[in-house]
């Protein structure tokens, strides 16, 4: 087992950030904890590196007990949301950190650190630019460099904390895919923090979603979306309409422009057409509201337009 | 500070005559308050020759009096650097009970009048001081001597460094110290690698003024020196001594000393505080130079020069 974590709880002041948290990653496994902020998953993380400690529990990692275990002992490699790089030093100095403190008994010589780093930088793409500074990088290269110098020390586990959070949405995705094509190549145990489902089902092989300090589930991404476990697992991971005790994603209904017995009457509000996916607002006979996913090409069949009346039913329903 | 415009509406752009009225009254003050004493000293300490500027100086009670100051100063300085540095530590990186309190008490020596400051040392130290007379069973003098001068300048001056780097603590954060950690850097190397660097140039404009106030320190060290000459005087004791002689132009002659510490702690604080404070413009501008020439060089990048098709699809946003 790459990560195992027993029971953690831990408190700040009075909020209690953490209850009783369990958690198991598997040996080359890339994890990502999804949650509202607040939901506790930096301070797993954190308790993970050993950054914090938790007021109760244990942390397992590679099958030794690091509960006690001080951070830097550890051989954890952690990505934060600000970088946190080193910036009075070169791209080239700040990966070679971690090498060059290294007890003189275990550090490489200088020509094995210069090639262990312009390695790591090649794998990055900065070895072009390895001697400037960090201010001198754009937001992406940033990040990229703060993941070489976490990989620099051959950490067992390599921990992300909303790594892409401060970059726009485009770098933002494009990073992602990098750092899963980086995964499959290194096979490092990592678990990655965010807060935004669509990154964590892109990235991840299971996502775990937090909420209240809780672990409300863990699961692979297709399992996660098509059989949650709860409520606000449903409402977490993607938009979903609720009916009364009825839950339906807006790409579960059947719109038809005439009456079958099994559809119900609804008024067409607002229409967004978004290139493959259109979205419709519909209200039901009953008044319900109601958000519909359409492919462009059912739009277009539709001629679906404001103002129109259409028959709708539920293909697909989950009750709690 | 930069030299470049920062453009503003026209109509919140004040008159020319409010301007020059302003400039004017800011000019007239600073010839009249500053400058022109500054040149007074120079021209009453040079009145009868320079032969007679040096005697005042080489004389032996006046080369007591330098060394004196620069002892203190020497001792003075690196103790006050060791408190500010580790009071800013504590105060910015740790939540503990009476933090607060510490916060205004640093600032104390700053709203208490010097003299106050010296005659609280009597009080403990003098020979009818709280410890006083067991100071005289011990033969230890305090009041009087060295120890007594040095004890009041550091008080006085303990304010400058803490203050300086107090809130540059703060705004700089935890994370690249954090960083360093989970790389396996040890606390010492940590904090001489990358936290001292972080503040270096806070804690030199710290230092330079600390300095200045402690070679030129008068009311506190009045009190506690005795005016002992040639052994207890420093340079701004010997001063008055001198002009409370008639003997101006001995006085001027050693002032002018202390006008030439005035203006060196002015341009070292110039040239440091653009540094400290002129670091976020640079580096903003610096990294708008950079990300250009980015974007130049991309485009020599070795995969393009031999046309590898390679998919790089983030380096295109490296403007973030």
């Amino acid at each position: 087992m790459g990560i195992d974590v027993r029971g953690l709880s831990k408190t700040f002041g009075r909020f209690q950030a953490l209850k009783d948290v369990s958690l198991s990653v598997a040996s080359g496994e890339l994890v990502a904890l999804l949650g509202p902020s607040g939901s506790g998953k930096t301070t797993l993380l954190r308790i993970i590196a050993g950054l914090e400690a938790a007021d109760a529990g244990s942390v397992i990692l590679e099958g030794e007990d690091a509960t006690d275990r001080n951070v830097r002992d550890r051989r954890v490699g952690f990505v934060f949301q600000h970088y946190a790089l080193f910036r009075h030093m070169t791209v080239f100095e700040n990966v070679a950190f971690g090498l060059r403190v290294k007890p003189r008994t275990e550090r490489p010589a200088k020509s094995e650190i210069r090639d262990k780093v312009m390695a790591l930088l090649k794998l990055v793409q900065l070895d072009w630019i390895a001697d400037r500074y960090p201010s001198q990088l754009s937001g992406g290269q940033r990040q990229r460099m703060g993941l070489a110098r976490a990989l620099a020390v051959d950490p067992k586990v390599l921990l992300l904390d909303e790594p892409f959070g401060a970059l726009d949405a485009r770098v933002r995705k494009e990073l992602r895919e990098w750092l899963r094509r980086l995964h499959d190549e290194t096979h490092t145990t990592t678990v990655i923090v965010t807060h935004d489902q669509e990154e964590a089902m892109e990235v991840a092989d299971e996502v775990v979603v937090m909420n209240h300090g809780r672990i409300e589930q863990a699961a692979p991404p297709r399992d996660l979306y098509e059989a949650p476990a709860n409520e606000f697992v449903m409402s977490f991971v993607g938009p979903v309409n609720r009916i009364g005790d009825v839950w339906i994603r807006p790409h579960d209904f059947e719109l038809v422009l005439e009456p079958n017995g099994t559809t119900r009457e609804a008024q067409v509000e607002r229409v967004v057409h978004l290139g493959f996916e259109v979205r419709a607002e519909l209200v039901r006979d009953d008044g319900e509201q109601l958000a519909v996913q359409l492919t462009r090409d059912q739009a277009a069949r539709l001629e679906l337009e404001r103002g129109q009346i259409v028959y709708v039913r539920p293909t697909r329903e989950t009750v709690f | 500070m930069s030299d470049r415009p920062i453009p503003r509406p026209g109509h919140r752009d004040e008159s020319r005559v409010v301007r020059l009225l302003l400039i004017g009254v800011a000019m007239s003050f600073l010839v009249l308050f500053l400058f022109m004493p500054l040149v007074a000293v120079f021209a009453k300490a040079f009145e009868k020759g320079a032969a007679a500027y040096v005697a005042a100086i080489v004389e032996p009670t006046a080369r007591a009096a330098i060394r004196l100051t620069l002892t203190v100063a020497a001792i003075v300085v690196p103790i006050n650097v060791v408190f500010g540095v580790a009071a800013a530590w504590a105060l910015a990186k740790f939540e503990f009970p009476g933090r607060g309190l510490l916060v205004t008490i640093i600032d104390a020596p700053f709203a208490v009048s010097p003299v106050v400051s010296g005659m609280v040392f009597v009080l403990l130290f003098g020979a009818h001081g709280v410890i006083g007379p067991w100071l005289i069973a011990h033969d230890i003098k305090i009041i009087f001597a060295l120890p007594g001068i040095v004890i009041a300048t550091l008080l006085v001056t303990s304010p400058f460094v803490a203050r300086e780097l107090l809130p540059l603590m703060e705004s700089q954060g935890n994370d690249e110290e954090e960083a360093a950690l989970t790389l396996g850097g040890s606390g010492w190397r940590t904090f001489f690698h990358i936290s001292l660097p972080k503040i270096r140039w806070g804690l030199l404009y710290g230092v330079v003024l600390c300095n200045a106030r402690a070679m030129g320190e008068f009311g506190a060290v009045s009190v506690v020196s005795g005016h002992v000459r040639g052994l207890t005087n420093t340079l701004p004791l010997h001063v008055e001594i001198l002009y409370n002689e008639y003997n101006s132009q001995a006085a001027f002659a050693v002032a002018s000393l202390l006008g030439c510490l005035a203006i060196v702690t002015l341009i070292l604080k110039a040239i440091v505080e653009s540094r400290v404070h002129g670091r976020s413009v640079n580096q903003y501008r610096h990294r708008e130079r950079a990300t250009a020439r980015v974007g130049e060089s991309e485009g020599q990048s070795p995969s393009e020069k031999t046309g590898a098709v390679e998919v790089r699809p983030w380096e295109s946003t490296s403007a973030v």
